[in-house]
């Protein structure tokens, strides 16, 4: 009686220490890193549009009292903040729910949240910037307040969504209604009386999203669901393992539940109706999903386009996102970026402080074997910047700074026409 | 012997045989209580990690409120573990008084000081968090952006809480170090061990405050320096106690030096 009784005290003392290590081991793994040091600014001579625009920047978040749904906002404001650093990014992901965000990292900012607003030399064009499934709207302040330093309002929806590939059917259809309702509110917000009067001209429009936000950018464009192209696409994905896989499974068995969203009745053999923003006047996506659109529904996308991905992207593989988008929209002027042997996430969120356990196991969030993060945004930053700059303000040294014939960049793939 | 002096005799033996049983109780209360708080403290840390964006005050406002009962679990935690600290105080008072009465005296103040900065300062603040995130009618005076930055700023100052509860937590395992080390019925490994933990501490809430560049580096320090003394003396007097008779001597010892 006496043993079972001494291997019992055993068992239940070794089993709370296990807990209490790993609970140690949790608690310090999962707490933040000191910020590191300033990255050194790269070298900008190639790509001058990486450099901060004029105009200092202000941030507001708008709720649902607010806007009809959740709204960060980043415009030129009169004043240049009070400090340098004047706000935190979180680079999040909705893991535990569509409410619910988990910071994998954090990053520095410099816009002020609340400053006036840019009256004086409003109106300025829009920006509506569509985050990655699941990934939050401030993992993208990075990009968001560069636009606005360069005199454009950037409006970032908050798409419900929680990182569970089972509801991507859902955003697919939600995520282009949410930009559509982005525009209404923005509309009515722009017209007099309204709390955006003089900030935002609702007649010059662009698009920009990353991941599945770069589908929703298409898609409000005027890109269309096909459904041959799609299950052609897929059935060729799973002949040869292709990572097309994934979207194929999330999307392919619920055709039918997104026909049933959009109203659309029975699932169409080939085009979708068109879900588009007719304000729409360009559109970037970044790493954006395009397979399910193919060749036909990528054929009714008209406005400039700009594309970029990374070649060594295994979520939205570049020959079925990037590349595919660029071969066969109908734009006059459109632009292809591929960034050589860059995967998928690094357009996501700046990385200055990040979890422990990220420093010690690369999943793939912050770390990018090829590239420094900083590197590639300062690309990104400048690519995105001189397309729109170009596009929404008619820039003409940010379109010749755009133009195929110039040096290339390092590790930079580049096409382009009409530029 | 007469028959007085048997019956003298069991009653002492009697006595001996209670006090070692109490011991034993004690020492093994003890171990019992420093598990407890190895384990419940980083689960309620862990759950502050997971909903506190550092800087990030929507985000940390919005997860708090959407996790609250989550953020309340890890309240109570802390709850627990100042109740902990008070009982566990007085239990190692009573332990370690025959090494040095008003060292230990001074180990357990320490002790229950930093259980009532925890309380006044971790848990209050966590309320406060609450209450800024809770949407009351009232707070429509802050807009919606001061109510989060509300709700981080108390989160914020409650990792400044933890470092000042640590000056007294560090001042309390030096204590404790000592005596162990000096007791002879406790091994002398745990005593450095807790007199390093002690250290490690230390260093963290000193240098932090003065060189906050280093936090990084000292949290670590303070991790490898500071579990393996609690634990080990944790396991120790959870699994092998005290040595009764050397510590009947030292607490006899210490009645003959008072008188």
């Amino acid at each position: 009686m006496r043993v079972f009784r001494n291997i019992a005290f055993g068992v239940i003392i070794v089993s709370v220490l296990i807990v209490g290590l790993v609970a140690q081991a949790g608690s310090y793994l999962l707490a933040f890193t000191s910020p590191a040091a300033e990255p050194q600014p790269s070298d900008t001579e190639m790509t001058p549009y990486a450099v901060a625009g004029e105009h200092p920047v202000g941030v507001r978040c708008l709720g649902t009292d607010v806007a009809a749904i959740p709204l960060t906002v980043w415009y030129p404001s009169l004043e240049p903040p009070i400090r340098d650093s004047s706000l935190t990014y979180a680079y999040a992901i909705n893991m535990l729910g569509a409410d619910s965000a988990t910071a994998i990292a954090t990053s520095e900012g410099n816009a002020e949240p609340g400053a006036a607003y840019d009256l004086v030399d409003g109106p300025f064009p829009l920006v509506v910037l569509s985050h990655g499934f699941a990934i939050t709207a401030s993992s993208y302040g990075w990009l968001a307040e560069h636009l606005a330093s360069h005199g454009m309002v950037v409006v970032a929806p908050h798409h419900h969504e929680s990182l569970d590939p089972g509801v991507l059917w859902q955003s697919t259809y939600d995520r282009p209604n949410d930009v559509q309702t982005v525009l209404s509110f923005v509309d009515a917000a722009a017209s007099p009386g309204g709390d955006f009067e003089g900030l935002i001209d609702t007649e010059t429009v662009a698009v920009v999203g990353h991941s599945y936000g770069g589908y929703t950018a298409l898609a409000a464009a005027g890109a269309r669901l096909d459904t041959g192209a799609f299950n052609t696409a897929c059935d060729s994905a799973y002949a040869t393992d292709d990572p097309l896989v994934f979207l194929c499974d999330a999307l392919s068995p619920r055709l039918g539940d997104i026909a049933d969203a959009a109203g659309v009745g029975s699932v169409p053999a080939g085009l979708w109706p068109a879900w588009s923003a007719p304000q729409v006047d360009a559109v970037v996506s970044m790493a954006g999903d395009a397979a399910m659109f193919g060749e036909p529904g990528l054929g009714a996308i008209t406005v400039p386009v700009l594309t970029i991905g990374g070649t060594a992207d295994t979520d939205s593989p570049f020959q079925w996102g990037t590349q595919l988008t660029y071969d066969h929209v109908s734009s006059d002027r459109k632009i292809e970026v591929a960034l050589e042997d860059a995967a998928h996430l690094i357009f996501a969120g700046d990385c200055t402080s990040v979890r422990r356990i990220l420093s010690l196991v690369s999943l793939g969030f912050c770390s990018d074997s090829s590239w420094d993060r900083t590197e590639a945004h300062d690309l990104v930053k400048h690519y995105v910047s001189a397309f729109l700059l170009s596009e929404l303000k008619d820039d003409q040294a940010a379109g010749a700074a755009l133009a195929p014939t110039l040096p290339e960049v390092a590790d930079v793939g580049y096409r382009a026409e009409g530029y | 012997m007469t028959s007085t002096d048997t019956e003298t005799g069991g009653a002492e033996r009697q006595s001996g045989d209670k006090k070692t049983s109490r011991l034993k109780r004690l020492a093994r209360a003890a171990g019992i209580l420093y598990l407890t708080i190895l384990v419940i403290y980083p689960l309620s840390t862990m759950v502050r990690s997971m909903l506190v964006v550092p800087g990030d005050a929507a985000a940390t406002a919005q997860n708090i409120a959407e996790s609250e009962t989550l953020f309340r679990w890890g309240m109570a935690g802390e709850v627990t573990i100042f109740l902990i600290e008070i009982v566990l105080a007085a239990v190692l008072y009573a332990l370690l008084r025959p090494v040095s009465r008003a060292i230990s005296l001074g180990a357990s103040l320490a002790r229950v000081a930093e259980g009532v900065v925890m309380a006044a300062g971790n848990v209050f603040t966590s309320i406060l968090t609450l209450v800024a995130v809770g949407g009351a009618g009232y707070l429509a005076v802050f807009s919606a952006e001061q109510q989060d930055a509300l709700a981080l700023f108390f989160q914020e100052a409650n990792d400044y809480v933890v470092l000042t509860w640590g000056f007294f937590f560090a001042l309390s395992l030096l204590l404790t170090g000592w005596l162990v080390y000096r007791s002879g019925f406790i091994p002398k490994i745990p005593g450095v061990l807790l007199m390093l933990a002690g250290i490690g501490y230390f260093a963290q809430s000193y240098g932090t405050f003065v060189a906050p560049g280093l936090a990084d580096v000292l949290e670590t320090v303070v991790l490898v320096l500071a579990i393996p003394g609690e634990l080990v003396f944790a396991l120790w007097l959870l699994i092998k106690g005290v040595d009764e008779e050397k510590w009947q001597a030292s607490a006899l010892a210490a009645d003959q030096a008072r008188l």
